[in-house]
């Protein structure tokens, strides 16, 4: 078993980084949650493609049909997931549904206005769909149309083709969903190291300096490690009555696993002094970094000669203040399951030989999820 | 017996273009929850003075349902009475607002759904933007939605950037006035109104339905007009007279009766303000070209206009004048009135000041008259 202090050091700086990137992970999902995202980006893709200037936006057209609409939530939500087998179906009765002639004129008597509707009962499915693409003005939808029902014989055909499209293209909104989850989780971090002042420089001397918090902090990331990988109890999925877990069960243990996070940020700060907070005082405000970095009277800086203050503040001080914030904020955004995987290698290190496991949560930004 | 009500809407906030509230807004007060959110605070925050703001608030909870269905639905959960509605759609695609997420073929094609679906009690109208395309193209729309269908009439909205002359509309006119076809057009000085940066050299030198330049007018070029009071330029009632003088048995109704406000200055109830533009009174000049004998079929509504209690005398003695008692319609302008008051109250208020016969003259046989054309009988 390796028991280097610079190990102890390490874990002990990617712990904090895993719990606080946890924590911005919450967040995210909250954000998410509330901000109905992917629902939106959803209908933003779709809109993408189907609103089309030339003819209709027929995504809102597609969300009005009755196969999409009975997966709203409520009227007024839009779905967050649309299964690709549904958007062929209601896609190709949209678009058939352009071929249907209608005229409503008056009753002879001119009593009441009277609906003839040609539902284009001759030809087969395929060759009704044909017939509603024709009346398409030509626009990068009715071509993607064309060019997907070019070769196909029959509505089977042409809904595969249609399945493959789609799942090929939410693997790219899933893409682009992560790219701006990325940018939201980069926000969220700098809120979490500004709430709680993660200073990375700060972290770094406590935990270097001070034997029993470092180890202190290992051994909690030794326990974290080890729970996480441990085996899942086949019986926790049951409920008392032997049955498969509910989703109201599944709700209660996201919400312990919520709680359980929480309670372990809380414990980490509080019961364990972590050094992170706004316990500002000036001396602190002066942090005694290590002195490699410190400016104090004999410092290594102080010998250099660099002795920069501006208004009664020491400059490099803050700059180093800011620096070690940035580096936080860099490090928490980039994510629990980054930060998971690397204290599951060090603590296997660590332990000497285990070979390790990788266990990472999944990332709460994948789409579609519900 | 059927009430009509000859002026309402149904689009949603998807048909209305992205800066048009300015980018973004829409989307997030389309959010059920921070609309829902918005009402309750502003209740708690300023209780009993919080009228206007949870009106506006409302306002927009009714434009961002889901569809234009769940807005029909509410408009006729209103009304106690059997009731036929005149649903007039709106092109705002060409107002300088950037894209709609419902655009207009999208909004006529789910209105003509609900048309299919609400025969008897959904009386459209198509909307028509000379910008859209040429003078046949502009026909052929026209005659597709009314000829095939059954929308019953042709709406206009000039404050979105055009003039009620222009030549695109020509063959229009023509169609209409050779059908009895109605128009209906937005005339008063408030609304919603063009958002280009830029005026076209059409804006700002028209030319007449024959292509002929009009004599220019300095004002229109003022470089300190902002778009909200150059579009008085488009709407100006004595624009219908060029229109009217080439067609002058063309069936149109110049909506709104000039605005409340614009009542209120004519009668003195309200101080007068100097205009930007020079334009004059809108109600004084609609009702000029009400009472001239050259334009028969030059109808009004009082659509807006009655959520302002304070002009119902002048309202209702112009209804029971005879010379312009046949050609006033009754009409709310659902859901814009939201804001004012909820389309049941305003209903109810303005039908305790009014006479059951005076109602019943601008509220059947007026709009009856109105809509009816070689294509429709109401």
């Amino acid at each position: 078993m390796f028991d280097l202090p610079v190990l102890d050091f390490t874990i002990s700086i990617v712990f904090v980084f895993f719990l606080f990137s946890l924590f911005a992970a919450a967040l995210l999902e909250l954000v998410n949650t509330v901000r109905k995202r992917r629902a939106r980006i959803l209908r933003d893709a779709l809109d993408k493609v189907m609103n089309d200037p030339q003819n209709l936006n027929y995504a809102e057209l597609l969300y009005n049909h009755p196969i999409i609409e009975a997966s709203r939530k409520n009227p007024e939500s839009l779905p967050s997931y649309i299964a690709a087998e549904n958007f062929a179906t209601a896609l190709i009765a949209v678009i058939t549904d352009q071929g249907r002639k209608v005229k409503i004129t008056m009753n002879a008597d001119n009593s009441a206005q009277e609906v003839e509707r040609n539902i284009i009962s001759s030809g087969t499915p395929i060759a009704q769909f044909r017939n509603g693409l024709d009346t398409l003005e030509p626009s990068n939808f009715q071509q993607l149309l064309v060019s997907l029902s070019q070769f196909v014989n029959n509505t089977d055909q042409l809904e595969k083709k249609l399945i493959t499209w789609y799942n090929g293209y939410m693997d790219r909104v899933s893409g682009w969903f992560k790219v701006q989850s990325q940018k939201i989780l980069m926000v969220l971090s700098a809120i979490v190291v500004l709430i709680f002042y993660v200073d990375f420089f700060h972290l770094a001397r406590e935990f270097w300096d001070n034997d029993k918090l470092r180890n202190e902090m290992v051994r909690s990331a030794v326990e974290t490690v080890e729970k996480a990988n441990r085996p899942q109890d086949p019986t926790e999925w049951k409920n008392l009555r032997g049955n498969e877990v509910t989703s109201l069960d599944s709700l209660k243990r996201d919400i312990n696993d919520r709680y359980a996070l929480v309670d372990s940020l809380y414990d980490n700060i509080v019961d364990r002094s972590l050094p992170v907070g706004w316990h500002v005082t000036k001396e602190k405000w002066k942090w005694k970094g290590a002195k490699l970095w410190s400016w104090g009277k004999g410092s290594f800086l102080h010998e250099l000669g660099i002795k920069i203050k501006v208004l009664g503040i020491n400059l490099w001080g803050v700059i180093l203040n800011l620096a070690g914030l940035l580096i936080s904020v860099l490090a928490i955004s980039r994510g629990a399951p980054f930060w998971f995987d690397t204290l599951n290698k060090l603590v296997n290190l660590r332990n000497s030989g285990k070979k390790p496991k990788t266990a990472a949560p999944e990332p709460a930004n994948q789409l579609p999820q519900n | 017996m059927y009430l009509y009500n000859a002026h309402t809407h149904i689009f949603t906030t998807k048909c209305i273009p992205e800066n048009f509230l300015g980018k973004g807004l829409i989307r997030i007060i389309s959010i059920p929850l921070i609309n829902k959110l918005m009402l309750k605070l502003l209740r708690q925050i300023l209780p009993g003075q919080s009228d206007f703001l949870s009106k506006y608030a409302n306002f927009l909870a009714i434009g961002s349902n889901k569809n234009q269905e769940a807005v029909f639905r509410d408009l006729v959960d209103s009304y106690d009475d059997t009731c036929r509605f005149v649903v007039l759609t709106l092109d705002m695609d060409h107002m300088g607002a950037g894209r709609a997420e419902v655009n207009y073929n999208t909004q006529l094609y789910e209105v003509l759904q609900l048309k299919l679906k609400y025969m008897q009690s959904l009386l459209p109208f198509v909307s028509v933007d000379p910008r859209r395309g040429t003078a046949q193209e502009l026909l052929a729309l026209v005659k597709k939605y009314v000829e095939e269908y059954g929308f019953v009439g042709i709406k206009l909205y000039p404050a979105l950037g055009f003039y009620p002359f222009d030549p695109n509309l020509d063959l229009v006119y023509q169609y209409a006035e050779a059908n009895e076809i109605p128009l209906m057009t937005h005339c008063t000085k408030a609304g919603v109104y063009y958002k280009g940066k830029t005026f076209s050299e059409q804006q700002i030198w028209p030319k007449d339905l024959d292509g002929k330049q009009l004599p220019q007018n300095d004002h229109r070029k003022s470089s300190h007009l902002k778009n909200r009071h150059f579009k008085n330029f488009f709407t100006d009632p004595d624009n219908y007279r060029q229109v009217l003088s080439k067609y002058p048995k063309l069936k149109i109704c110049i909506a709104h009766y000039g605005g409340s406000t614009e009542i209120e200055r004519f009668y003195g109830k309200r101080k007068k303000k100097d205009e930007v533009n020079g334009l004059g009174n809108f109600y004084e000049k609609t009702r000029k070209l009400l009472e001239d004998k050259k334009f028969p079929n030059v109808r009004t509504d009082i659509s807006y206009t009655l959520a302002a209690n304070k002009i119902f005398p002048e309202l209702i003695a112009d209804i029971k004048n005879s010379d312009l008692r046949d050609n006033i319609l009754f009409g709310t302008d659902y859901f814009m009135t939201i804001i004012e008051k909820n389309e049941r109250k305003l209903v109810s208020e303005f039908r305790q000041a009014i006479d059951a016969k005076d109602f019943s003259q601008i509220a059947n046989a007026n709009v009856k008259s109105y809509l009816n054309s070689s294509f429709f009988t109401a």
